[in-house]
């Protein structure tokens, strides 16, 4: 009996350090994959809910590896297909979109969650499509208490985007920039040796030429479930408040939000 | 304002959660506080690339003492640096 104890204690330490430590979907954590460990994720991410109609599905597939003790690098390949209503010189049209993009990201872990009084890292990616570029940076924080594990991200991107506008017989290209800063936060709690309960927020600030725009806080629950080389994880995130009016904001932005992830490693 | 306060509240006004040896500590075990805060950076350095650290109170000595065979192989960890890990965590395991 004794040692079916050890057996059964050898086997369950042996597949909790096997598993990604990570519990959110939209928030990040610090820590990153052992030199030479591989893992591949899958994303999705569903937004619905405009005035006028409007869905949109954002898959990213991406590959993981660690690079030594601190680094990690991951490169994606991103899909997003929407459709909706919109409104254009009192005229409603129908506009679908399709997008596929590349994306490479850098991840260095600076202090760690447990043996520091906080963990802490940062993060890069770019991403290149037909007709973006974008470049994204993270200042990463978490911290375990018990069976508590929390993380703050604080984001800024910067996207170029191509339009076409047909003047007469020719297209004229022209550049739009858009600025978003995100605080986003997660909270969750260890409810057995491989499931985690909590919530994640998420505040998305987009800023125009001279001011904000728009301030949207998105906040719902997180689940995260984790096994022997396999993790998965959702979260859904109704909107909650613009804070530039302090309502929710239907035009531009979503009612809903939802991600799901589930990786293997290699 | 709320998540700056959570914020706060849950990072910063915390100690490392995983325990830094006192006098008292080295009295209790007979281990000097110098071997075991060397047995700590032991601990960090060759664990927490692999996964999250797991507390010296999560588990007893019996089952430290076998997880601590597997992990040596694993991480390829030699005698010495393993027994200085091993005092460090023993002297909090659970009881």
């Amino acid at each position: 009996m004794k040692k079916l104890v050890v057996l059964f204690t050898i086997a369950s330490f042996y597949f909790n350090v096997k598993a990604q430590d990570r519990v959110f979907s939209y928030t990040y954590q610090t820590n990153v994959l052992n030199k030479g460990q591989k893992e591949i994720e899958v994303w999705t991410t569903l937004k619905d809910g405009r005035t006028d109609y409007y869905r949109s599905l954002k898959h990213r597939l991406e590959f993981e590896v660690g690079l030594g003790r601190k680094l990690q690098t991951a490169f994606y390949l991103n899909y997003q297909y929407s459709t909706g209503i919109k409104n254009e010189d009192s005229t409603q049209i129908l506009s679908e979109k399709t997008d596929f993009s590349f994306s490479n990201e850098w991840k260095y872990k600076i202090s760690d969650p447990v043996a520091n009084v906080f963990g802490s890292g940062i993060y890069f990616e770019y991403s290149i499509s037909s007709t973006e570029i974008g470049i994204e940076g993270k200042v990463l924080f978490d911290k375990q208490i018990g069976k508590f594990i929390t993380a703050l991200n604080i984001v800024g991107e910067y996207t170029i985007s191509k339009d076409f506008v047909t003047k007469d017989s020719q297209i004229e290209v022209k550049n739009s920039i858009e600025t978003v800063n995100e605080i986003v936060y997660g909270l969750s709690y260890k409810l057995k040796d491989h499931l985690f309960v909590g919530f994640e927020a998420f505040n998305q600030n987009i800023f125009g030429k001279s001011k904000i725009d728009a301030s949207i806080l998105s906040v719902g629950p997180s689940f995260s479930y984790s096994t022997n080389g396999f993790w998965i994880n959702f979260s859904f995130l109704p909107q909650v408040t613009n804070f530039v009016n302090n309502k929710l904001d239907l035009n531009g932005h979503e009612k809903f939000q939802a991600r799901l992830l589930f990786s293997y490693e290699l | 304002m709320f998540l700056i306060i959570l914020t706060e509240i849950t990072f910063f006004s915390c100690a490392p959660a995983l325990y830094l040896p006192s006098k008292n500590d080295s009295e209790q075990s007979g281990i000097s506080q110098d071997s075991l805060k060397i047995g700590r950076t032991l601990y960090i350095n060759n664990c927490s690339s692999c996964h999250n650290l797991h507390l010296p109170q999560q588990y007893t000595k019996q089952n430290w003492d076998t997880i601590l065979i597997i992990m040596k192989i694993k991480a390829k960890i030699d005698e010495r640096k393993l027994n200085l890990i091993k005092n460090y965590l023993l002297v909090k395991s659970k009881k």
